[in-house]
């Protein structure tokens, strides 16, 4: 590899800076807002005058309910994702039969399909046979918006793994469910961990869908909660910013720890941007 | 075994096939029906033709422009931020693991919260930025970023935010599988860092920016959270782009069919991406 020559360190060091102030700068922001009493919140603060603790507390103690929801949702969502689109994923990648393209290009186009799209029809639907604000059909509609994903990503992981482990199982008497769970799944891990890490924050940090779906708001996550917020008449900033960086802490907190898998899944070219 | 092999198909698709039914499957289906039916007054329940595509007619040509705007203002500026980051990143140097975790952090944050945190950059009291503007004395007066002329840039500075990351990943990848012999090979013939970086890098980064362009246009495109959660669409239209729309007509309006008629158009967009997209990957694997 060739030497860097210093005029390109010192460019280098000023790039990074300012794409790391640009990563940093509206969480700054929040925290800034978070820190501060609701009695000074129009002072001018370009780093934080204040240090009040506890618009933290008192931002959990409003949103608490709502991140245990969340929590709740995305760990629902991350199970039945994965268990339907295990098997699914297997037999696309490891069988040849006829209709396996047109499978594959229908879980793309349900991928490309944002919510928006689909979900004021759903909504009518939903409504017509009293389903709304039913948290097992919102954590139904969480899994098949990220089935597609998963799916892409196991199947992926699938075809890597050695060509007749299937056929040496059925031959020593396993039968398919066995084959599925006691020869590929111990050794799958890290396919179904990129597929469960992304499942579970996407549920985590989705709105759209609940936002149509529930209308009780002690069933709203904490996305939902962040808006209705937003869009109070008057804004409890403070408790706003707390709230937001309370929120950001576990996606963060997980994107950062398997650093590695998410850059992974992402170039698996089956992921949103 | 062949018997033996369908029983197996079938039992390994079908619960993923019934349910991506159940939520797309009639969803789908309801909307290129709801596009052509009346839900308002008289013609509720009725076919109504191409009249809810004449109501909307009057507005496809704004929310055309500012949905192209929005689009393509904030994926190639992420993308061109992506592929600079993924460069620098490419060698090794002191922090660098910091560098790169600090800027995946805008790709975790949820949408919703990723707008009231640039609302906290933006607001015109205490707004970081602007109170940075006026400490510098770059500005007299707060400028009101939300506001009518300056809603949109605002908005796609924060879909760039969010964007960038993505990009960055996608390069970053790709860039490890240009093998090293090239360059070595190029550095032997004499050729500068520019001349390999031409000749070599970007060539090979094609087929990633295709998809990666694709993959960014169409999520950009459908992105709602951040355009509800900063500005709602307004103020007046300045940033009301095709999901906006959608929105709007099914609860501001509540009429369906004008909804489903923004959304056919969405639909027809989204497919036309996916089948493109869909080819250059079969391309690929061939």
């Amino acid at each position: 590899m060739k030497k860097v020559s210093p005029g390109f360190k010192v460019f280098r060091v000023v790039l990074c800076v300012i794409f790391c102030v640009f990563a940093l700068l509206p969480v700054y922001a929040a925290v800034i807002v978070a820190l501060t009493p609701y009695a000074n919140m129009l002072e001018a603060q370009l780093y934080p005058h204040y240090f009040e603790i506890a618009n933290f507390a008192e931002a959990f103690q409003s949103i608490g309910r709502n991140v245990f929801n969340s929590f709740f949702y995305a760990c629902c969502a991350t199970l039945v994702t994965t268990c339907f689109a295990v098997p699914a994923a297997y037999v696309l990648a490891k069988y040849r039969f006829r209709g396996r393209k047109a499978v594959s290009f229908a879980l793309m186009l349900t991928q490309m399909m944002a919510g928006i799209v689909v979900l004021p029809t759903l909504y009518k639907m939903l409504n017509t046979l009293g389903l709304l604000n039913n948290r097992v059909i919102l954590i139904l509609v969480y899994s098949a918006f990220n089935m597609a994903l998963v799916t892409t990503i196991l199947k992926g992981y699938f075809e890597t793994l050695p060509a007749g482990l299937d056929e040496a199982a059925a031959i020593d008497g396993c039968n398919y469910l066995d084959i599925l769970t006691r020869i590929i799944l111990p050794i799958s891990g890290p396919g179904i961990a990129v597929g469960a890490i992304f499942v579970f924050v996407n549920t985590y940090n989705e709105f759209v869908i609940p936002l149509f779906l529930l209308a009780d708001a002690k069933h709203y996550p904490l996305t939902l909660k962040i808006y209705s917020m937003l869009s109070d008449t008057t804004i409890r900033w403070h408790i706003m910013a707390a709230s937001s960086i309370i929120g950001i802490l576990p996606p963060v907190a997980l994107f950062t720890f398997f650093q590695k898998y998410i850059i992974e899944g992402v170039t698996s070219g089956a992921v949103k941007g | 075994m062949k018997k033996l092999q369908r029983r197996r198909l079938i039992i390994s698709l079908l619960p993923m096939a019934l349910l991506l039914l159940f939520v797309y499957g009639y969803s789908l289906v309801n909307v290129g029906t709801s596009a052509f039916m009346g839900f308002t007054g008289s013609s509720a329940g009725q076919f109504v033709g191409l009249k809810n595509f004449e109501l909307i007619k009057k507005d496809i040509p704004d929310t055309v422009w500012i949905t192209i705007v929005w689009t393509f203002g904030s994926v190639i500026p992420a993308m061109i931020m992506g592929l600079a980051l993924a460069i620098i990143c490419h060698r090794n140097f002191y922090g660098k693991k910091a560098v790169v975790s600090m800027n995946l952090i805008p790709y975790a944050i949820p949408l919703i919260i990723v707008a009231s945190c640039w609302r906290f950059v933006y607001n015109p009291d205490f707004g970081v930025l602007n109170v940075f503007l006026k400490e510098t004395g770059l500005v007299e007066k707060s400028i009101t970023f939300l506001g009518f002329d300056k809603a949109l840039g605002s908005v796609i500075v924060a879909r760039i935010w969010r964007a960038m990351p993505f990009a960055f990943m996608n390069y970053y990848s790709a860039l490890t599988t240009i093998p090293s012999e090239l360059y070595e090979a190029a550095a032997i013939d004499g050729a500068s860092s520019s001349q390999s970086f031409f000749h070599i890098t970007l060539p090979n980064l094609r087929s990633v920016t295709t998809s990666t362009l694709l993959v960014l246009t169409v999520w950009t495109f459908m992105v709602f959270d951040i355009i509800f959660g900063m500005t709602g669409g307004g103020p007046i239209n300045a940033t009301r782009t095709l999901p906006m729309r959608i929105y709007q007509e099914m609860f501001g309006m509540k009429n369906l069919g004008t909804a489903s008629a923004w959304s056919l158009i969405a639909i027809v967009v989204l497919v036309v991406i996916t089948i493109i997209y869909w080819n250059l990957i079969d391309k690929e694997e061939a």
